[in-house]
């Protein structure tokens, strides 16, 4: 059944490459099918010395490729792909983090013994578990340098965005009508925006350079008096590049617009102070920081206070701002997180540095026509977004089954169009399409990289080879100069 | 603490680290143990070469203690976590090899 779905991916391909082959000057594709049996044949078999150690033999084994052949007409005849051995090495780690085995260990006693709600005022399951809860927010908020009390619960960094965006929107809605965000903010934050300009708001969406980093001077021409928020994400969830947040943070103080940050992949990874970033909003999510899934923060400033207009309304939790039973384990399991976070940011961002720096190094050194995505210097290093030329970024991602990564962000992958991040980048179409991502974590080892540079290294060449457009970029034909459509 | 006992300790950790079912667990764990008793000998060393001055000796002594007390904290998570880790078990990663013991 895969095999059904490789091919299905194949023929799937856009249509400027179904275009080339009504050309008579580009071979059919029969005949490079003794080109990849020989790729297939000679670089994919693992060694038969026996002195190798298991673990060798193991990954030697797992880096071998599908052997397929094809028939004349070009269809791929007896596909007996290897199955893969285990579960595919996680280098995601944009989409979601592992939990920490500390914070897991935190979180368990709610799930077992300590089963209070901690808005129980009258009994000691109550006031053991609010305890508990009070621990977790003072956590989160030392991690970004906030006061206790402004930190609220939410269920995830999209609510969270939801709630600034919306609440403080619809707090100010009778004098001021106009907000600003970037082409490049998380999904939920541009449809929040969307859904704002539906009901009478006006959003200006700034346009980034070719680095991904916004303007200053075009956020300073956008501000107008009736400019209530500015929301800007710290860290792109897509391209890992970091927005220069001080600087945005002193003109909206300038200004006296409200500032809110997505700062869901930032928290925990760079040193984030809402003092000295002038931040008013900012939104963390739980997950991102090898913590629990469903939950997260809202930071809201006191002084000069924020006003918000829930978007949840009932009993009062969270001051009045989110209402509802706090889940005490995933709010522990949060906190403890966000300690762990503070313990370790310095050694992780040590390990995700050097791990970054191998996997580039070795990207670029061993596959020609290679692009990095975003600002090779603004960037958080656990981010690398490649765009490799003339491969066909479907065909290559399911070729890299046993290394888990991701093509443009986790909540656009359903749809086949490009990712709107690397189109406001300025990114060609064909070179989003085949952009992949690779997420290192704190749990990512030397060997993960390897294995995956190695990988990708196999696969890009063996769709090369099958790629029309490579063998004329080889041949020096420039593909631009070339008129794909007929004209009578 | 003696020295004897501290090295008792770090076996211990060890010991639990490689019982991970979960390879990027059982790397980071070992690899972070060892990291961390790495920094922290200079703790024990200032104790040696520090001078009689009653004070100092009495700090460093805190410090030891207070390290001591974490890892005896984090070897304890770890027994907890390495067990629930073999009760779940997922299935083996593609580079790691059939019977790890075996070399």
């Amino acid at each position: 059944m895969s095999a059904r779905i490789i091919q299905k991916k194949l023929f799937s391909l856009p249509s400027f490459i179904c275009a080339i082959r009504r050309l008579p000057a580009v071979q059919p594709v029969c005949s490079l099918s003794t080109s990849v049996q020989d790729i297939t044949k000679d670089t994919g078999s693992p060694h038969h010395n026996s002195t190798l150690s298991n673990e060798e033999a193991t990954t030697a084994a797992a880096l071998q490729q599908v052997t397929t052949s094809y028939s004349k007409n070009g269809y791929a005849l007896d596909v007996t792909e290897r199955t893969v051995l285990g579960r595919p090495v996680y280098l995601d780690a944009q989409s979601t983090t592992p939990v920490d085995p500390r914070v897991l260990d935190a979180m368990l006693p709610f799930y077992i013994s300590q089963y209070g709600n901690p808005h129980s005022r009258t009994h000691a399951y109550g006031w053991a578990t609010e305890e508990a809860v009070e621990k977790a927010r003072a956590s989160v908020a030392a991690l970004v340098g906030a006061n206790p009390k402004e930190i609220i619960f939410t269920s995830g960094a999209t609510e969270s965005n939801n709630a600034a965006i919306k609440g403080v929107a619809n707090f100010y809605k009778e004098r001021k009508r106009h907000i600003i965000t970037t082409q490049t903010e998380h999904k939920c934050v541009l449809d929040s925006c969307r859904h704002l300009q539906q009901n009478g708001f006006e959003v200006t969406y700034l346009p980034v350079n070719k680095e991904g980093l916004v303007n200053l001077e075009d956020l300073k021409n956008a501000i107008r008096p009736d400019t209530v928020l500015v929301s800007i994400m710290m860290v792109n969830n897509e391209i890992g590049v970091i927005q220069p947040i001080e600087e945005i943070g002193k003109i909206c103080r300038e200004h006296k617009v409200f500032f809110h940050t997505d700062a869901a992949q930032a928290v925990g990874k760079i040193p984030v102070d809402v003092e000295k970033m002038h931040i008013d909003l900012m939104s963390i999510s739980g997950h991102k920081i090898y913590g629990p899934k469903g939950i997260g923060a809202l930071y809201v400033r006191r002084k000069p206070r924020v006003r918000l207009e829930p978007i949840i309304n009932g009993g009062g939790q969270e001051r009045g701002l989110r209402s509802g039973t706090l889940p005490a384990p995933l709010v522990v399991g949060m906190g403890a997180a966000s300690e762990v976070c503070m313990e370790e940011m310095e050694r992780d961002y040590k390990h995700v540095s050097k791990l970054s720096e191998r996997l580039i190094s070795q990207i670029q050194s061993s596959i020609p026509h290679v692009v990095l995505n975003g600002s090779p210097v603004h960037r958080y290093p656990g981010n690398v977004n490649f765009s490799f030329a003339y491969v066909e970024g479907e065909s290559l991602l399911m070729a890299l089954k046993k290394v888990a990564v991701s093509s443009g962000s986790a909540c656009t992958s359903a749809s086949l169009e490009p990712s709107y991040v690397l189109r406001a980048l300025g990114v060609d179409d064909d070179m989003a399409h085949t952009s992949i991502r690779f997420g290192l974590g704190r749990f990512t080892t030397e060997k993960e990289v390897d294995f995956t540079v190695e990988l990708a290294k196999r696969h890009v060449a063996r769709l090369r080879e099958m790629s029309p457009l490579w063998e004329m970029v080889q041949e020096g034909i420039d593909l631009k100069s070339i008129q794909w459509t007929q004209e009578h | 603490m003696s020295r004897s006992e501290v090295l008792r300790l770090y076996r211990k950790m060890l010991k639990y680290s490689s019982m991970f079912s979960d390879y990027n667990f059982r790397e980071y764990s070992l690899a972070r143990v060892k990291e961390s008793f790495r920094e922290n000998r200079l703790v024990g060393l200032q104790k040696g070469i520090c001078l009689l001055t009653r004070n100092r000796f009495l700090e460093d002594k805190e410090a030891i203690t207070k390290a001591i007390e974490k890892a005896q904290k984090n070897l304890e998570m770890l027994q907890r976590q390495a067990q629930i880790s073999q009760m779940y078990k997922g299935e083996r990663l593609v580079i790691e090899a059939e019977t790890p013991s075996k070399k």
